[in-house]
Parts: C-alpha cells; structure tokens; sequence
C-alpha cells in the first residue's frame, strides 16, 4: 500500500457570491473513489458511505468567503484495473478563488494491494 | 478364476500441434497454418512481417522503462542489440493520465483510435554466411472496440463501496488529528506573519519545513489506519480479488485496422535497402455475449521479387505480387472456455501479375477440453495448396486416436 500526499495553500478573496469549485481527473484508466472533507465536514458524493464514485467530476465548495480559514482534505484511492498499466495518476483544480490552480500527482500502484491512495490537504487562506 | 478385462476405449486427444504439418504453408513463405486465428490481424505488425516471436515484442507504459530497455537493449548505448522488437503505445505511454475509466470504457472513434493505436517496430540481424539485418515496421488501432461486458462494472461498483469505507476513514482521521491541526494553525499563522512583513511564503523555509511535517503526519496516519488489520484486512483482500476478476471483454461490433511493411539490409549496408514485405489487415465483426464471434477480414499483401506458379504450374518470378485475401470466421466458445467450434473460410486473389486464378481455403476446427492440458480437438480443411492454385481436398488434421477396446482373458491363478 503507498500513499502520496500534497499539503498547500489556495488564496481565497472575500467575496459572499463567488463560488470555489473543485475538479478531479482520475488518468490512465484506472479506477477511483473520492473522500472530501471541507471546513467541518464530509461533502456528500452521493455513492456510497457518502464518496465521489466517478474517476472524473467537479464539486462547488462554497463561497470565497465562506472558505476563508477553512481546510480541504481529499483522499482518492485509485484502483489498479488496466492490465496494461500500473500507474495512476490524479490531477486537483481549484477555480474560483484569486487564481486558478492545478496540481498533478503521479504513482505506480503497488502490485500486492493493487491500490494506492492520494491525498491533498489544502488551507484556504 | 476367469477374469475379464475389457480394455477400454481409448480416446486420447492431441492438441494440435499444426507446427508439425507443413501442410499449411504456401510457397510464398507465409506461414498459414491450420489456425483459426489466420483472420485475425496481427498482434505485432513489425514483428510478424520479420518473423520475430511475439514473445520478443517489448511493450512499456512509461518513459523511463522504454529508455532503460533500449539502454539495456543497446549495451548502454554502445551498441545494438541481435534484435529488437517493441510495440509502443503513444497514448498510455505519454498521455496515459488524460485516459480517465469513462473514456476508457466508451466506444466512439476518436477515443478508440488514440487509445489503441500502436506502433509496432522490429529489427533482426543475421550473422550467417550471408550477413543481413531485417526491418519491420508496423501499426495497429482499433476503429470500433465493442463494449465492456457488465461483469466488470459491477466488480467496479463492489470495488467502490470497499474503497470509499477506506478513503472516509482516512478523511475523517486526518480531519480530526490533533497533530495535523497543530501544524495547519502554526503555518497560517506563519503565512500571514510573512505576508505583512511581504516577504513570499512560497519560498520560506520555515513554511516548506512545516509542510514537509504535514505530508509526513498524512502519510503516517494513512499506514497506520491500513496496518489495522481488524478492520481493512478483510476490505483489503476484497478489493484485490474484484481487481483480479476483472476481465474487459468487450462485445460487440469491432472494426480493426492494421499494416506494416520490411525491409531488408543486405550485407547489413544500411544506405541500401530492398522492400521485403508489406500488408494491411482490416477486420470486422461481432462478438457475442453468448460465446459466437462473427469476423471478416480484408487484407492485401506486396511482395517484391516472388517466385510463382501460373495457372499452368509453370514456375515464374514476378517483380512485385500483389495479394488480396478476403475471409470469414465463425466460430463458438462455451462459456467455460471448454468447448469451441469454428470455421473460417479465405478467397485468395493475385491482383498482380495478372492471369493466377484465384484460390480458396477453408478450415473447420472443433476443439473440447476434456481435462486440463488435454483436449480433444478435430480440424478439417482444404489449403490453398501449392503455391497459388492446386486443386484437391485434403484433410489437415484428424487427431482423434481411438484405441479400440479388446479383450483379455485371465484363468485364474
């Protein structure tokens, strides 16, 4: 079992209407399942034990304003299904807040648990 | 005591081993023996127009691998090796994290075509008598892939409800940890300090420091929570077997497209080469849910400098012959995989030069597992016989042998 984990801020502005939206895109065919976690709580993905089930969607998190202060934490488990590949990739988007951001992670699964999990600690800030 | 022994019928089953009947190769070199598969397209286009086992062909699905294997391959790049045959898919190999599962799973062409494409190159030296280095290269892709059977989105689903117990676990964990929360207040607190003296945050040691401390506290809290073998073990052993039962069979309409061409470098002078071979395979059809696939193929071969027979049987060399095969295969798979019945029929025409007849050939093939490693299989055909027109019926292969049961007598003793 491996994990890969990114910790980071993301710049909020003080506006009560604009949206903070988040995306994930899950690569290389592989299967995943998403956790989130923002400022006290669990979103709601509508899958079971209340995850994101689909390898790719996009979420609102709320207002700029409402995200002030608060953390986000996702974890993705990624599920090793092609039989030609063991690597896994997940790309976050933020879009909403002072500027847009993107980061991409990388891992190859491992061969015993055939699953690796991601996880992103972003402080909105 | 008289005693009886019936010695049973004996029914002892061969597979195949079509390698042994040479029955099945035209005079051109091609090898077609009495397999079904002669309809299909090639797995490795390059390799099998040069000849090179398929077992040889390297497939990669990262950069770093490819670039280890040539340097291997090349003696650290001091040189190259005997031979070489990698089959090289662009799409996984440098794009494979904007392949999502979605995109994976559907059928249109576009995501088809990028998904499947595959360029396929091989190369082979001969240091014989007559020194030679042959060359193939070659591409594969799908137009139409079918669909992914239901079995694997419902071991998918399974998968799901196994995977988001983990990930909320561990979510809620970090969200909760005392540890984590110390380090967010400490680095904010850290990050607005900096902001009003304007230096950037981004680069401050103290805040790369603590970030190193939270990825680590993530990380450790992740292991500790899957060491707990309680409670994810059995979740742990679940996933695993719904990964290794899934197959992506698909069903349904397919349309593959494929084609290469070789050369070869007499002497090994690589500023003087001749046209060996080329081909295109294009096939299409249908493969059932219930085991029936349906396929034709429509395939068109160049062959520079060939020998052959007229419809005379004079022997003649053409400058180029050009071939164009069209065929049909049907054939049944049992859903246990045991049983398998099939035939394929091929109408073989010489395009170039003109004035071969053309020829037919047929296959019927019944194959039953009895036990495993044993397998009681029939094949019935006619080939295209002698190089291009020969006449006759042959039976490729009846390997049935049936030891007919006697019997012994024993007086007693």
């Amino acid at each position: 079992m491996s994990t890969t984990t990114h910790v980071d801020f993301y710049n909020v502005s003080k506006s009560k209407s604009k949206n903070v939206s988040l995306t994930i895109n899950t690569g290389f065919g592989q299967n995943s399942t998403s956790s989130i976690y923002v400022g006290s709580g669990m979103l709601d993905g509508g899958g079971p034990n209340g995850a994101f089930t689909e390898e790719d969607f996009t979420v609102d998190l709320g207002t700029n304003y409402e995200l002030n202060g608060k953390k986000l934490i996702i974890t993705i488990s990624v599920q090793d299904i092609q039989p030609h590949t063991d690597e896994s990739s997940i790309t976050l988007r933020l879009t909403g807040g002072v500027s847009d951001y993107k980061k991409l992670m990388t891992a190859t699964i491992d061969k015993q648990t055939k699953v690796v999990f991601y996880t992103y600690y972003i402080m909105f800030h | 005591m008289k005693r009886t022994i019936i010695s049973s019928l004996l029914l002892f089953v061969l597979v195949i081993g079509v390698n042994a009947q040479d029955t099945g190769k035209d005079k051109d070199g091609e090898n077609d023996d009495y397999k079904l598969d002669l309809l299909q397209a090639p797995a490795s286009p390059a390799a099998n127009l040069i000849g090179t086992a398929p077992t040889e062909v390297q497939t990669f699905t990262d950069p770093t691998a490819f670039m280890v294997s040539l340097q291997n391959g090349a003696r650290n790049f001091d040189g190259f090796p005997k031979s070489y045959a990698v089959d090289i898919a662009p799409a996984w190999l440098f794009w494979g994290k904007n392949i999502s599962y979605a995109e994976f799973k559907t059928d249109n062409w576009w995501s088809n075509i990028k998904q499947s494409f595959v360029l396929s190159f091989a190369y082979t030296n001969t240091d014989s008598v007559v020194k030679q280095t042959d060359m193939g290269i070659g591409f594969k892709l799908s137009l139409r892939r079918g669909k992914i059977n239901s079995d694997a989105d419902t071991l998918i689903m399974r998968s799901d409800t196994v995977m988001s117990y983990m990930t909320g676990k561990i979510v809620l964990s970090l969200a909760n940890d005392s540890v984590l929360n110390s380090y967010d207040s400490s680095i904010r607190v850290l990050k607005e300090k900096l902001k009003s003296e304007g230096a950037d945050p981004d680069t401050d040691d103290d805040i790369i420091e603590l970030k190193k401390k939270m990825n680590a506290r993530i990380a450790y809290i992740t292991a500790e929570i899957n060491k707990s073998p309680e409670e994810l073990k059995s979740e742990f052993d679940s996933l695993k077997k719904f990964t290794e039962k899934i197959d992506f069979k698909r069903t349904g309409f397919k349309i593959d497209l494929a084609g290469g061409t070789a050369l070869k470098f007499p002497g090994q002078v690589f500023n003087y080469s001749l046209l060996s071979r080329a081909g295109v395979w294009l096939t299409a059809g249908w493969d059932f849910d219930n085991g029936m696939t349906a396929m034709g193929i429509l395939r068109y071969t160049h062959n520079p400098d060939k020998i052959y027979y007229d419809n005379d049987s004079s022997l003649y060399k053409a400058d180029n012959l050009d071939i164009g095969d069209a065929g049909a295969r049907l054939q049944y798979e049992g859903k246990d995989g045991k049983f398998l019945f099939g035939g394929e029929i091929i109408y073989r025409t010489v395009l170039n030069p003109k004035g071969v007849a053309p020829a037919w050939r047929y296959i019927i093939n019944c194959d039953y597992q009895v036990k495993k490693n044993t397998h009681l299989t029939l094949t019935l055909g006619r080939d295209f016989d002698g190089t291009f027109n020969k006449d006759g019926n042959l039976i490729a292969a009846l390997n049935l042998i049936f030891g007919l049961g006697n019997t012994i007598d024993f007086d007693g003793e």
